[in-house]
């Protein structure tokens, strides 16, 4: 009996190998006849009403880079009314399989951002082999522009692009990086708005300019930030240091480098007037100075960069309010230390936010003046 | 307690945390989700404490053996015709979802038929094997499997994206009354404990559960539970999740592996499951399959001397399964799931712990009969 059971089992292993021959012709398709779609640009269609025109970085191939006598890149655009029919539509003008597996941009039309964001952006969720991890950008032109644009320093078979988000390349405060599954996340949700680094190129159309920000609420006008404050927004939520401040008292100016920044804030309601206690420590070194300075004096100079800081992100934190719109998630840090109770996040947006107090305090550890004093 | 128990028990709870189960909780996020996992752990733990006990008075015993020996005909052959049933749709629907990953993430252009028969020619060869080597292959396939799947948990914790004010907002809800749906797809998470039904029989000296194993059991329940629940939400979002097929395949695809060898880990998250996957489609078809036997055993049906009972139950698991996932839609599946963690589970259990309660009530008295 028990031989034969393992003569069987023989069988069925045999069997099995045998049927591995079936998958030698695999369903997947060869990589030459695949195209690979690097980034997609979206802009309302001017050619149609309510339309998209759609536009893709493909990737061509080449045998080897050194040789190839084109451009590795292959921009293609469309309109159509929808973004799933302009791609559609697009596959008619390829010989080959659009992969959209290795694509890392999504580029969105500022103007795009008031319109219903659910009609193009589900296209992106709903299909399985997009990365949740694409960036998500908006483009301070138009999309087709911003994504079929190679700036100077891209070398063959790279992408300038992504360099900018990945934190591999480039680690700048003033870019701010935004994941498809964020912008899903807080699009959809209520309590924290999406915040979006938007892209522009210079004057002279040599590079990508990355610095400014735009944040995004469902049904209300786009607000934008600039520079300035979204080097401070950065900084204080996702903890990008790396670049410098500039502090000016009197006739001292000094410019401060960072590389490390803390921030935790509290919402107090029944404390008084209702407020956010912000508490915020930087920890840095000077990195430039008008004047010399004195290392003994370090706690003078914390204290007057503290002022000024703290100065700076309570200006930021009221014009976001004014506009009525909260990147912090400060709406979100209500509801989460709340037990759940119905309308808890609109009490939030329509009754609190608006009149709410904030009281930064900066917390500036400077460890020294550098390598001189 | 036997540590091939415990991976028994553990490969049962891990193998639904990509499956539907998320979504059931998820849908019941607002209705008190939490409440509902909290009492399923400890319902779980309980149940897991006396089927242990209540098996180990049966040591190399299954049920169909214990049901045989010691109740009623007229009772035993209902029962056991249920479980078996119960069990082969439970294995049923890790076929059917992962067949459907795999058509949604892996290969879009492959038939659907070929998937579900490559899983079948793979589960059928594990199911035809014997009761103890299951258990060691379970072993074997655990240790290679965990270790990836923990580190992509520990990956989407320390992830800076995770933004844990979502978190705290689904453990808020825990005012809101237990959500019934909830409660029992998370028990049936944790009780992994009643594929002892056949796999007693491996289990010729089942120790009585100890501290340190129940323990373990209960962290590691807390654990999966609490990461299949809320991670995704923390990635996902809790107002926008809702309406997400596959959540934590979502989670997975949103942890970035920014110097790994490939920066998207869902490959890997994905690959990991299949294994487990498999693992527990064999553990659920070989329970069934041997439930269906021990009812059915057509003493005419012979190859030589080898009796064709367990192959022809197999070929009818593969029409029904065919057949069945090519009809299915990814809705439909959701709601047979439903129905059947709220019907079909609680159902389930309480006839397993009643029919071994009869069991050794019947046990006792024969053995008093033996003693006159």
């Amino acid at each position: 009996m028990a031989g034969k059971q393992k003569m069987m089992k023989g069988c069925i292993a045999f069997i099995l190998l045998l049927s591995l021959l079936f998958q030698a012709g695999c369903a997947f398709k060869d990589i030459d006849k695949r195209v690979f779609v690097l980034g997609f640009g979206i802009d309302p269609s001017e050619k149609m009403r309510n339309g998209f025109r759609v536009t893709l970085k493909l990737a061509k191939q080449v045998g080897d880079i050194k040789q190839s006598t084109s451009p590795p890149y292959l921009y293609i655009s469309h309109d159509a009314e929808s973004v799933a029919e302009a791609i559609h539509e697009m596959e008619t003008r390829v010989d080959k399989v659009l992969d959209f597996g290795h694509s890392k941009i999504i580029v969105i039309h500022k103007e795009l951002l008031t319109k219903d964001l659910d009609t193009f952006m589900d296209f992106f969720t709903r299909r399985g082999d997009i990365q949740m991890i694409s960036y998500v950008a908006v483009a301070d032109k138009t999309a087709e522009e911003i994504i079929s644009f190679e700036p100077t320093t891209e070398a063959p078979a790279s992408i300038a692009l992504y360099n900018y988000f990945d934190n591999t390349g480039t680690e700048s405060p003033f870019v701010v990086t935004t994941f498809l599954f964020e912008f899903r996340r807080e699009v959809l949700g209520e309590g924290l708005d999406t915040i979006m680094p938007i892209i522009g190129t210079d004057e002279e159309n040599h590079d990508f300019v990355i610095d400014k920000s735009i944040i995004l609420k469902r049904g209300a006008p786009p607000v934008e930030l600039t520079p300035e404050e979204t080097k401070y927004f950065n900084s204080l939520m996702n903890k990008a240091y790396g670049f410098s401040y500039k502090i000016k008292e009197d006739d001292l100016i000094m410019i401060l480098n960072f590389d490390e920044i803390r921030m935790n804030y509290k919402i107090l309601l029944n404390d008084g007037d209702p407020r956010i206690d912000m508490k915020i420590t930087k920890v840095g070194v000077v990195g430039e100075s008008n004047k010399r300075l004195n290392s003994k004096k370090l706690e003078k100079y914390n204290k007057i960069a503290g002022k000024e800081i703290g100065k700076t992100v309570t200006d930021l934190l009221i014009k976001l309010q004014e506009n009525n719109v909260d990147p912090f998630g400060f709406g979100l840090r209500y509801r989460a230390t709340r037990l759940s109770r119905k309308g808890l996040d609109k009490e939030w947006e329509k009754r609190i936010y608006p009149d709410i107090k904030f009281n930064v305090k900066v917390n500036i550890e400077l460890k020294s003046t550098g390598a001189v004093e | 307690m036997n540590r091939f128990l415990i991976y028994l028990i553990l490969i049962n709870t891990l193998t639904n945390m990509v499956s539907i189960t998320p979504r059931i909780l998820i849908a019941g996020g607002n209705t008190g989700t939490v409440l509902g996992m909290a009492f399923a752990i400890s319902t779980g733990i309980v149940l897991t404490y006396f089927l242990v006990i209540l098996f180990s008075r049966f040591p190399g015993q299954g049920l169909p053996e214990i049901l045989k020996a010691y109740t009623p005909k007229w009772f035993a052959v209902p029962v056991l015709l249920f479980m078996a049933a119960a069990w082969y749709v439970a294995g049923l629907f890790t076929l059917m979802i992962y067949t459907f990953i795999i058509l949604r993430f892996l290969t879009p252009e492959m038939s659907i038929y070929t998937i579900v028969l490559t899983f079948a020619l793979v589960v059928t060869y594990g199911v035809l094997m014997a009761t103890r080597n299951i258990i060691y292959m379970s072993e074997v396939i655990f240790i290679l499997v965990v270790p990836f799947i923990v580190f992509v948990q520990m990956k989407g914790y320390l992830d800076p994206s995770l933004n844990w004010d979502y978190i705290r907002i689904a453990l808020m809800q825990v005012n809101q009354l237990p959500d019934y749906g909830a409660f029992t797809s998370s028990l049936f998470i944790v009780i992994g404990t009643a594929n002892l039904v056949i796999f007693n029989r491996a289990f010729t000296t089942l120790k009585k559960p100890t501290l340190k194993g129940m323990a373990i059991l209960t962290v590691a329940f807390m654990y999966i539970l609490a990461t299949t629940y809320l991670l995704p939400i923390g990635f996902g979002g809790f107002d926008s999740l809702e309406n997400a097929l596959y959540p934590w395949i979502m989670t997975s695809d949103s942890i970035r592996m920014k110097f790994g060898v490939v920066e998207r880990i869902v490959f890997i998250f994905i690959g990991s499951f299949l294994a487990l996957g498999v693992v527990s489609m064999i553990i659920h078809w070989h329970v069934s399959i041997h439930l269906f036997s021990s009812v059915f055993q057509l003493k005419r049906l012979k190859w030589k001397s080898y009796n064709l009972t367990l192959p022809l139950f197999i070929v009818f698991f593969w029409i029904v399964a065919m057949t069945l996932t090519k009809r299915m839609t990814v809705e439909g599946l959701y709601r047979t799931v439903e129905m059947y963690d709220d019907f079909v589970l609680p159902a389930m259990l309480i006839l397993l712990v009643g029919s071994l309660l009869l069991a050794k009530k019947g046990a006792s008295s024969k053995w008093r009969e033996n003693k006159k």
